[in-house]
């Protein structure tokens, strides 16, 4: 299996002697994220984001399922991630390596544990059926800050799927297709955005959303969750270098301001591509203060 | 004789009788010979006759290096082993770069004996010729020019930055594209005479791929070292100075040569020169 090709010494030494001086190689500040491209799918749920050369999709679909027994009032959310050949040939398929334990344990924790998700809103016949979401992850192209941009297209994918409607009467339950009912969105309590913090020459030097040559060389990284309104659901730093308080302190101010500027940019792309939609599919016609035949 | 975009699979039509009669033509890249003439292509592009030096190849642009003989390459040692440093030709596909394995003996240095060789850690960069290549085995390097047996420039890269452009960028930057270029020219020529029209020089402006040096090189000092499987090295004194030039040279891949020489100009006003 072809092993990731470590960083030469000219390289290591370059791009530690530039960061030195506050430069990085792409040209970008130290607390600038690449570009951040975001598209959705023909179909709800498809949510497709680049930052730099890293590239990721995320698809969320839905079923019925049985709920568990211990939680009969809730609906099943789960965040499926594998990290193939396809975004690096270093990674292997099927072996899971602890990168890609870390990874998905990470967002787990920034979007399942912190409740992003109403699980409550799922349920449809206490202790009998719910919805199941299912949020899955993949990685098309690996430069770096994939929890990062994993985190935005799981956030994005969630709020653009709507599921089908449901209908009960007494014990029947009726699942309406697409076309018969307008679709529903799902119930989101919050939208969490991952900054990572990449640190280099002892905690001098702190980056976000490092590209791949920048994470072979760091030290040590740190990722802070948070939403927009600044309520902190995860600070995630596994090993790596001791910072101290006051460095800790500032990148989490430096990862507030992101968070309200990437969540600014999912909600505009939300809209843009809604109002498309109202166009293509006459959805006008289907809302509900419409009369009706 | 016309230039032509071919693909692979496909069968070549037989080359046109030359007033010489008997010349055997050489057959390069993305050709495949089969016995006793027919030529098939295997790597879709441009199929280039050059009459006067009696080639046939064919001219592409790629990411993936497919190491071949006498090509000057950038690699990277991977280790050391009892008799030679085993290497990574790197590729220029990015973000990841897809890699081969190469082996550069001890002693495929200038002046090299067992005492004498120079050493070489994880990690290095030698700038190094390809001296045998083959399908079935990994290619063999050499550091040192094959007809005066002197170092002329090979070997270890100290200091500087390494990054990635396509193969044919790299193929300009070393000079061939200029080559390419005339012999275009002076195909389209021959075929307008043929047709009996005026020739016009629509590639005029056409970049030789090499503006961008030749600008950056006026003004600014710094070395530069460029290998076919589409490494770029660069070392001056000062990181910005390295950086400018990598930029000015990722960036002039699809510009023309007047485009190149604003491109660096900018970029040299941008750095206070």
């Amino acid at each position: 299996m072809p092993r990731e090709l470590d960083p030469t010494i000219n390289e290591k030494s370059f791009i530690l002697d530039a960061l030195n001086q506050k430069l990085r190689i792409d040209g970008r500040d130290l607390d600038v994220f690449r570009e951040l491209e975001l598209s959705f799918g023909d179909d709800y749920g498809l949510a497709d984001v680049r930052l730099g050369k890293t590239r990721v999709l995320a698809r969320v679909s839905a079923e019925v399922v049985k709920p568990f027994t211990d939680r009969p009032f809730e609906g099943i959310f789960t965040i499926t991630t594998e990290l193939g050949p396809m975004a690096s040939p270093a990674f292997e398929p099927g072996r899971q390596t602890e990168q890609e334990v870390l990874l998905s344990r990470l967002i787990e924790k920034a979007i399942r544990r912190s409740n992003a998700l109403d699980t409550e809103s799922l349920c449809i016949v206490a202790g009998q059926k719910c919805w199941q979401i299912r949020a899955d992850v993949h990685f098309l192209s690996h430069d770096g800050a994939l929890v990062d941009a994993s985190c935005i297209a799981v956030v994005a994918a969630l709020q653009h799927f709507r599921r089908p409607d449901v209908s009960i009467e007494g014990e029947k339950v009726t699942i309406h297709t697409m076309t018969e009912r307008v679709p529903v969105p799902l119930s989101i309590l919050h939208v969490p955005i991952c900054v990572t913090f990449s640190f280099y020459l002892d905690g001098e030097v702190c980056l976000v959303d490092a590209t791949l040559q920048e994470e072979q060389l760091r030290q040590g990284d740190m990722t802070i969750t948070l939403n927009k309104f600044g309520e902190l659901c995860q600070i995630a730093k596994a090993g790596g270098l001791a910072i101290n308080a006051l460095i800790l302190l500032r990148c989490a101010k430096i990862a507030l301001v992101k968070a309200g500027e990437i969540a600014a940019i999912v909600q505009r792309r939300l809209e843009e591509d809604a109002a498309v939609r109202v166009r293509r599919d006459n959805l006008l016609e289907s809302k509900a203060d419409n009369e009706r035949a | 004789m016309s230039l032509a975009v071919h693909f692979p699979g496909e069968t070549l039509p037989p080359l046109e009788e030359d007033e010489k009669k008997n010349t055997t033509f050489k057959v390069g890249p993305g050709l495949t010979h089969i016995l006793p003439s027919t030529l098939i292509v295997n790597r879709a592009g441009e199929l280039n006759i050059d009459q006067r030096k009696h080639t046939i190849w064919m001219e592409s642009n790629g990411k993936r290096y497919v190491a071949s003989q006498n090509d000057t390459i950038i690699a990277t040692v991977l280790r050391s082993t009892s008799d030679s440093y085993i290497c990574a030709i790197p590729s220029s596909n990015s973000p990841v770069s897809s890699t081969s394995q190469a082996v550069l003996p001890h002693l495929a240095f200038p002046q090299a004996t067992k005492k004498t060789r120079p050493m070489l850690h994880q990690g290095s960069v030698v700038f190094a010729r390809i001296s045998l290549a083959n399908k079935h085995i990994d290619p063999e390097l050499e550091c040192y020019d094959a007809d005066s047996g002197k170092a002329e420039g090979f070997g270890e890269l100290k200091g500087g930055f390494v990054f990635g452009v396509s193969l044919g960028m790299a193929r300009r930057l070393l000079g061939d594209a200029k080559k390419t270029r005339l012999l275009r020219v002076k195909q389209r020529r021959a075929e307008a005479e043929r047709r009996g029209e005026e020739y016009q020089d629509a590639g005029a402006d056409m970049s030789s791929g090499k503006e961008v040096l030749e600008e950056l090189g006026q003004n600014l000092s710094f070395e530069l070292a460029v290998g076919r499987n589409g490494r770029v090295w660069v070392h001056s004194g000062d990181p910005k100075t390295t950086l400018c030039v990598m930029r000015c040279i990722q960036q002039s891949e699809f510009l023309t040569g007047k485009e190149q020489r604003q491109l660096a100009k900018e970029a040299l006003k941008a750095l206070g020169q």
